[in-house]
């Protein structure tokens, strides 16, 4: 049996591969790029959140209800902290190739993936909760007043469903779909 | 002193990081590429490498792991199930492997092998066909020596199965 197996690994060994060999030119220019991808894909976070801050800020700047106003700077707030939220977790989470052994590093990477289940699992409570809370009420604000003054409300109730659908997507498809996928990651590992 | 050491990698460990990949990643393309992602790990993670081990411990590891995160990745998109040493030993000897293996070169049935076996028992499997002691394996892997023992016993015997399939 022991010539059987060292003549497999004298054939595993000696078999020719058609991989080309990599300068240090190259790895740099590949790892430039890599650390670029991860700063646009925060940077595209952080836009969004500070969209989101600087667009309800102007618009409850602009409110005469200080009610309106209240509420639309909670939800410029709630934007700022849903990025800063991401960020922290991004950091925290991320998992390198470091030269731990391959135990340690299934270990980290379970780990990172029970969090990312974590926090996607709980998506309604920290991302669309302090978002949606702030549009329902002002929709449900702008509906009484509305309905206060013989206006015609069908607007703000298709406006009011859209919000909806659109906090119920992503709910959907993160608790469902993303926590699916992330599970079926740690079951490969398992 | 970075480039340097990438270097030293480049040059002493590149063949055994190659076939390390391509036993990860059977179409060559792929197999380029994840090469390439691995040898970019290696030269960000190289500010971790404290001489705590050796230098092709600490490359081996480093390319294993991202070998790990490729597979686990492929796997779903393919949506290809992986089983252990010894459930390929159990479909081995019972005849049940997948018979696609059959009437091809004896690399490409230890690929076929490779192909469906779980990451940690696949990285045994390939130090085990660089010839790597049981000591450094466990260095690599962070089993103990013993576990090590136990799966190269089963690795073997896998092998003598397809052997004896391919002079039969």
């Amino acid at each position: 049996m022991s010539d059987i197996n060292k003549n497999l690994q004298s054939l595993w060994k000696n078999q020719t591969t058609q991989i080309g060999d990599i300068d240090v030119e190259l790895v740099k220019k590949n790892s430039l790029k890599f650390e670029r991808t991860i700063m646009f894909r925060n940077l595209r976070e952080a836009a969004a959140g500070i969209f989101v801050a600087v667009m309800f800020t102007k618009t409850g700047l602009e409110q005469e209800s200080l009610f309106k106003q209240i509420v639309n700077y909670e939800i410029a707030l709630a934007g700022i902290f849903v990025s800063i939220y991401m960020y922290y977790f991004s950091i925290k989470n991320r998992v390198q190739e470091d030269g731990s052994s391959t135990l340690e590093y299934i270990e980290k990477y379970k780990k990172s993936l029970k969090a990312q289940i974590k926090l996607l699992g709980s998506v309604r409570y920290w991302y669309v909760l302090p978002i949606a809370a702030g549009l329902f009420t002002l929709h449900g604000y702008d509906i009484y007043q509305a309905i206060k003054g013989n206006e015609n409300i069908t607007y703000l109730l298709l406006s009011l469903g859209f919000c909806l659908t659109i906090s119920l997507f992503v709910i959907w498809l993160n608790e469902y779909k993303g926590v699916r996928y992330l599970k079926e990651e740690l079951d490969s590992l398992n | 002193m970075t480039i340097e050491i990438f270097d030293e990698i480049n040059k002493t460990y590149s063949g055994p990081i190659k076939r390390i990949c391509s036993g990860y990643e059977f179409n060559e393309q792929k197999a380029q590429e994840l090469y390439q992602e691995v040898m970019t790990s290696i030269w960000q993670s190289l500010s971790n490498f404290r001489n705590e081990c050796s230098l092709k411990t600490w490359s081996y590891r480093v390319a294993y792991n991202k070998c790990i995160t490729h597979t686990i990745k492929e796997s779903k998109k393919n949506e290809v199930s992986l089983s252990s040493i010894e459930d390929i030993e159990h479909l081995i000897s019972s005849g049940e492997f997948d018979k696609s293996i059959e009437n091809k070169n004896l690399l490409k049935r230890v690929q076929a092998i490779l192909k469906s076996t779980k990451p940690i028992d696949k990285e045994i499997f390939l130090l085990y066909l660089e010839g790597e002691s049981g000591k450094d394996i466990a260095a690599i892997s962070g089993l103990t020596e013993s576990n090590i023992s136990t799966k190269i016993s089963r690795v073997k015997k896998i092998i003598s199965s397809i052997m004896e399939d391919e002079n039969e």
